[in-house]
């Protein structure tokens, strides 16, 4: 009895070794039976949010189920679960699993078709209030039902070993469009002047030559005797595809899905983007049809101004191109320096011509639908606040849009 | 009665077979030769004592038997109350005329300084210590022929009278230090010492700590190195260990290899040791701490081939890292204490349990023997920590499994500043990173040239802390 | 040096430290909301008053010597008004603690594990801040000493990952401040503020030499860049959705690292504020200690230590309703006190080092 109270006294001396003890009574006993998270959770590295009748959200989580099995069928499952709320959804979830479910590796969101019709923001906020989802997550849009993307995502994995992640993540390093399309550049967007917010989008469609097939046999659209094959009998005929376009949301809500070349059209003023090709129309002078460049770098010095009461949004786009392609009828051009020196300065000014109609064709686009998708609106909002607001008093960021004057010049280094 | 040395001997000594008296009768009166011949080296007690008597022409006294006849160069005077323990001190005792002197004509077995297993060197001396304390400060001394090195002796253990001598330069080291440390072995009440171990135990501070709080040295140009920076070295007959005080941390980030070889290579070595000793420390219990809590701080490609090689083992993720853990702890002691003829079959039957039929059973799984025998083999990065990183390897791994990472944490900045608390012989323990002494930092963690140590450790209060003289790049 | 004084670097490194911790968490998003962009000169000038507060304390030591600050209070003002201005530190430094227990209990269920409950928390959290201040504040210095430098590197590697994606004129694109949302956020904020009140807490056991002020100085404005920087990139990188966020170390780190490549590299902002924390709640309990014991005359740590925990633990674990609400009244009404008592109680032992002076002088 001496020696336990001895032993005691000696303990209390140094009190962490009773917090040790503490841990090793109540916490160890749950730890020894507590398994790896991978098999008591189910980690999502997907999520697809869309909306069926009664306004009731759908998720689709691809989560991943650890496997022994050589076949990687078994690795990624598609689950799904409604709910009145993405929380309700999620809670669903947890109980249509059977396991909880972990959103710490989601790569990408997808927003359906259905859902873009109605409040994207009140809907995502449910998955992006606490720190579970990443901020750098890619946000996606798709132009038919998520579920289906998915599946044919994982046919794609399954049979080819291509993921849907990498082709979606590649969008955000591939410098098409190389807008930010990321849950935090769309609620930057959401709340901005303009409330506009962009994202890129999927689909699944018919056509061969739009989209990559999740059959191992065709790589483009043609199997291995080099036929086309439109049906395919193992997906129904669906193909990814992911050709740059991108979605325009007001408010939360989709107005419209940007055409590849409206896209490349904003990316020439955007300071971080850098469009990857430049196809410019010669028209047959010098019986050239079309040369295809391809853009090494750019930069663009953006200056917003008040003049006499007009405002005037100027650019100054500097461009450092190199020829890839020469489409001609005239077999002799064959020699770039024959090209060069002959041809520059008529090129010049086609492609900064060709550059100044797509903006051109760009603003016509926002004035019309009353979106200001180049963020003319934010900028004059951040740099010349003052006159901006004095401007706007009895404007609309529309009306703003009408008034406005672009200038944009165009400077180009051939190399 | 009068008193006899040879009487009183045989009373006390007579029961061992060992112990012998040899009678020399001459003119002068009898001589008695007492010792024990399993300790004493026989031709010598023939050539320089017996043979001097026997030879000598005339009477003699005691005196003149001390001085001019026996030929031995130590020699010493013994009285009725020590001369037993002189016997027992490998001394042989001549009685003459009621009085008695002891002459150290010790033959003891005894091994020829070799490098230590522990400690091997590339470049650089390849002696070590033995368990003779002659030798030991012979091997000292021959390196310090300076009169500042002071070797002070005390005898302690009331039945093994182990004797332990304190060495230090009276021109560096803090004679409270020596003081201290005098006072601490003086104090000692003990049966026996056996190993320098023993006077390890009395000489800390705080004995039930788990961290190292002495130094312990087997080779003697190491130890020379550390009296020149104003630590004192104690040494323990019977024991070819020899501590080192005061110490600290970094110490054992240092062998004796670093001071022979390129200094880059050297810092880049240290760096090894320093992540070795993390991976051995911390690395099972992050792992466990992934498994179980903090799943996202690993890519999910990782995530899933861990968890495919881990999918039907029947143990859960803290299971299997305490069975490996133990499994591999058998081993390392069975390893020790086989027989060499014996260890290579061992090897062969551990590994193949271990790495090949335990994987291919579905007992453990790959990873998991994968990050237990890396941490094992990385407390080696550190051998002389080796028993504190294991205890505390355990305790990370109970962490790591109960609180994850933040668990992990807490338990370092606690470990850290219990260290801290450590203070012995008036030198911090994680001396020159806490406090940080800067000039100092030139050999912790990386060691600057040997032209750049101008100074002895700041952290150790030096007496004369200037070491080097010349031009200065400070 | 004394057995438990601290020297002029550990100064320097402690002073860092407790500028830092809580300017991690919800601060930037707060000054966001009021004052745009233009929390960054709040900041700015936040790290201003700390630097000149610590110039206040090098002064008052040069004064007192070492002389602690009951001492010096209780000669001047008396034992009763003393203990009643202790007990206000008491009670501030009580609700610091729980303010950075809530903040990182928060972070760490987050980001860390979802799974983590409030005993997990407490478990591992408490203990470890109580062994700190029970070791005494020499020990605690030498700790932050070790682990200095590899917060500085895992501030700069946090800053330097979140460099690539930030567009680095968008600083210039952001919400505008202005002089009022200055004030405002000043005022209303100043409870993140006060921290370094600390240092005059445990005065006499600093030692503070002539020759080594740089010491005590250069840590401090090393963290302050660096701290200017974080928030400099966080504003750069999040800009309009910079109020959404509750911890800006962890959110610069994680936005940095792209998607595709799947490695996280938050755990270095796991690493530098989980030390961070730990150090400061160790100094913020040590303070309460000290407090508490000079208001009941206790000697003895263990029961002033002991009821500091059962405070905490009832606080936190049993009454968590009344304690949510108790960290919000202490925001807003302790919020003015902390800027009031970091300058009122300087300002009255220079009135005290004066009102000597002159009496010596006289003398």
């Amino acid at each position: 009895m001496q020696d336990v109270k001895d032993y005691i006294k000696r303990l209390f001396k140094v009190p962490m070794l009773i917090v040790f003890f503490i841990i090793c009574i109540v916490l160890l006993p749950s730890a020894i039976n507590l398994r790896s998270i991978a098999f008591r959770a189910g980690i999502v590295v997907a999520l697809g949010i869309d909306m069926v009748q009664d306004n009731k959200y759908i998720l689709d989580a691809v989560i991943t189920i650890p496997s022994l099995s050589e076949d990687l069928n078994e690795n990624n499952k598609i689950i799904t679960s409604t709910g009145t709320t993405i929380s309700d959804a999620l809670g669903n979830m947890n109980l249509v699993f059977g396991r909880a479910i972990r959103l710490g590796h989601v790569r990408f969101i997808v927003i359906g078709q259905a859902l873009s019709n109605s409040n994207v923001a009140v809907a995502i906020d449910g998955v992006i209030r606490t720190n579970k989802i990443r901020d750098s997550v890619q946000l996606l849009m798709c132009e038919s039902s998520v579920h289906e993307l998915f599946n044919a995502g994982i046919e794609l994995k399954n049979k080819t070993g291509i993921r849907l992640s990498d082709i979606v993540c590649h969008l955000e390093d591939y410098s098409t469009t190389s807008f930010d399309s990321n849950v935090d550049s769309f609620y930057k967007g959401y709340f901005s002047k303009t409330k506009i917010s962009k994202l890129n989008s999927l689909s699944l469609v018919e056509d061969y030559t739009q989209g990559i097939s999740t059959s191992p046999q065709e790589a483009c659209g043609q199997n291995a005797n080099g036929n086309k094959q439109s049906n395919n009998q193992q997906t129904g005929g669906k193909y990814i595809s992911n050709v740059g376009k991108m979605a325009i949301y007001k408010d939360g809500q989709l107005q419209d899905i940007l055409s590849e070349e409206l896209v490349t059209a904003m990316s020439w003023i955007n300071g971080a983007s850098l469009p990857k090709k430049l196809v410019v129309d010669f028209m047959g002078f010098l019986n050239i049809s079309k040369i295809c460049y391809e853009v090494l770098s750019k930069s663009v010095v953006t200056e917003a101004f008040f003049l006499k009461g007009v405002p005037i949004y100027c650019c100054k786009i500097n461009l450092t191109i190199d020829i890839n392609e020469i489409i001609s009828e005239n077999p002799d051009i064959v020699s770039k320096s024959d090209y060069n020196n002959v041809i520059e300065e008529e090129n010049k000014t086609l492609i900064g011509r060709q550059i100044r109609k797509q903006i051109g064709q760009a603003l016509d686009y926002s004035k019309k639908t009353k979106l200001d998708i180049m963020d003319i609106n934010n900028y004059f909002y951040l740099n010349v606040l003052d006159e901006y607001n004095r401007y706007m008093e009895h404007k609309s960021c529309e009306e703003f849009l009408e008034d406005i004057q672009l200038n944009v010049d165009v400077n180009i280094k051939i190399i | 009665m009068a008193f006899s040395f040879t009487q009183s001997a045989k009373k006390e000594l007579g029961i061992n077979k060992d112990f012998l008296i040899r009678n020399l009768e001459t003119d002068s009166g009898n001589v008695s030769i007492l010792f024990l011949n399993s300790m004493t080296d026989k031709d010598e007690i023939a050539k320089q004592i017996i043979m001097p008597i026997l030879s000598y022409n005339g009477n003699f006294d005691f005196e003149t038997l001390k001085n001019k006849i026996i030929l031995s160069a130590e020699i010493e005077d013994a009285n009725k109350s020590d001369f037993v323990s002189k016997i027992l001190e490998n001394k042989v005792v001549v009685a003459f005329d009621k009085k008695a002197m002891a002459i150290d004509l010790e033959s003891i077995p005894t091994r020829t300084p070799t490098e230590p297993p522990t400690s091997p060197n590339i470049h650089g001396p390849r002696e070590g210590f033995v368990e003779n304390i002659k030798s030991n400060i012979c091997l000292i001394r021959k390196r310090l022929p300076t009169k500042n090195l002071i070797v002070k002796s005390m005898t302690v253990g009331r039945e093994t009278k182990t004797k332990v001598q304190v060495a230090y330069l009276q021109n560096i080291a803090d004679k409270n230090i020596v003081k201290e440390i005098i006072d601490k072995i003086t104090a000692l009440d003990i049966d026996g010492i056996v190993d320098s171990y023993y006077i390890a135990e009395c000489l800390k501070y705080k004995p039930h700590s788990l961290f190292e709080q002495i130094g312990f040295q087997e080779k003697p140009d190491v130890v020379v190195a550390k009296m020149l920076e104003g630590r004192i070295a104690i040494i323990v007959d019977g024991s070819p260990i020899v501590l080192t005080l005061p110490y600290m941390v970094f110490e054992d980030f240092q062998s004796s290899n670093d001071y022979y070889t390129n200094y880059i290579y050297v810092n880049f070595i240290r760096i090894i040791r320093t992540v070795g000793l993390l991976i051995a420390t911390v690395i099972p219990g992050v792992y466990l701490s992934i498994r179980l809590h903090s799943y996202k701080v690993l890519p999910i490609n990782y995530i899933i081939t861990i968890a495919n090689s881990t999918k039907n083992l029947p143990f859960t993720p803290l299971l299997e890292i305490a069975f490996i853990l133990l499994l591999f702890q058998v081993l390392y002691e069975v390893s020790l204490r086989l027989p060499q003829y014996l260890g290579l079959a061992t090897s062969i039957v551990g590994a193949l349990v271990l790495g090949d039929t335990g994987v291919k059973a579905g007992l453990i799984s790959p990873p998991g023997v994968i990050i237990v025998a890396l941490s094992i083999m990385a407390i080696y990065t550190v051998p002389s920590q080796a028993s504190t990183l294991t205890i505390l390897r355990a305790v990370f791994v109970v962490l790591g499994a109960t609180l994850g990472i933040f668990g992990i944490m807490c338990g370092v900045i606690y470990i850290i500043n219990y260290v801290n608390t450590l203070n012995y012989y008036n030198t911090p323990y994680l001396a020159p990173y806490a406090p940080r002494i800067a000039s100092d930092l030139k050999d912790a963690m990386f060691k600057k040239p040997l032209k750049n140590m101008k100074s002895r450790p700041k952290a150790l209060n030096p007496k004369n802390p200037i070491r080097q003289r010349g031009n200065s790049d400070e | 040096m004394n057995n438990q004084t601290i020297s002029c670097h550990q100064v320097g490194i402690i002073a860092s430290i407790l500028l830092l911790t809580l300017k991690f968490t919800n601060l930037p998003a707060l000054l966001y909301n009021i004052n745009g962009i233009g929390g960054i000169i709040t900041i700015l000038i936040i790290f201003l008053f700390n630097f000149i507060f610590i110039g206040i304390i090098i002064w008052l030591k040069s004064k007192y010597k070492s002389e602690s600050l009951y001492n010096i209070l209780s000669k001047n003002i008396g034992v009763f008004f003393t203990k009643i201005l202790y007990i206000i530190f008491f009670l501030f430094f009580i609700s610091k603690i729980l303010s950075l227990l809530s903040d990182s209990f928060g972070f760490i269920r987050d980001v860390a594990d979802e799974e983590f409950t409030a005993f997990n928390f407490l478990i591992c959290f408490v203990p470890v801040c109580l062994a700190l201040a029970k070791s005494g504040i020499r020990n605690i210095g030498r700790t932050a000493e070790f682990f200095f430098p590899y917060i500085m590197v895992g501030l700069a590697i946090s800053i330097l990952l979140s460099f690539v994606p930030v567009d680095i004129w968008g600083v210039g694109t952001q919400i505008k401040g202005s002089m009022g949302g200055l004030f405002k956020s000043l005022a209303e904020l100043s409870f993140w503020n006060g921290d370094l009140f600390a240092l005059l807490i445990f005065i006499d056991k600093i030692e503070i030499k002539r020759s080594e002020i740089k010491r005590i100085i250069t840590p401090f404005i090393i963290i302050g860049f660096l701290l200017v920087c974080t928030y400099c990139v966080y504003y750069s990188l999040y800009q309009q959705t910079s109020i959404f966020h509750t911890n800006m170390l962890y959110d610069i780190v994680q936005y940095a690292i792209g998607t595709s490549s799947g490695w996280h590299m938050d755990i270095f902002a796991i690493i530098v504020f989980s030390i961070c924390i730990l150090i400061q709640g160790g100094i913020f309990v040590l303070c309460a200690n000290e407090c508490l014991k000079k208001i009941f005359n206790f000697e003895n740590d263990n029961i002033t230590l002991t009821a500091i925990v059962l405070l905490l633990i009832f606080d936190d674990y049993l009454f968590l309703d009344d304690y949510f609400e108790f960290v919000t009244y202490a925001k807003i009404y302790l919020s003015w006190f902390a800027t009031i008592i970091i300058i009122l109680v300087p300002i009255l032992l220079a009135f005290i080092s004066l009102k000597r002076s002159i009496k010596d002088a006289r003398c």
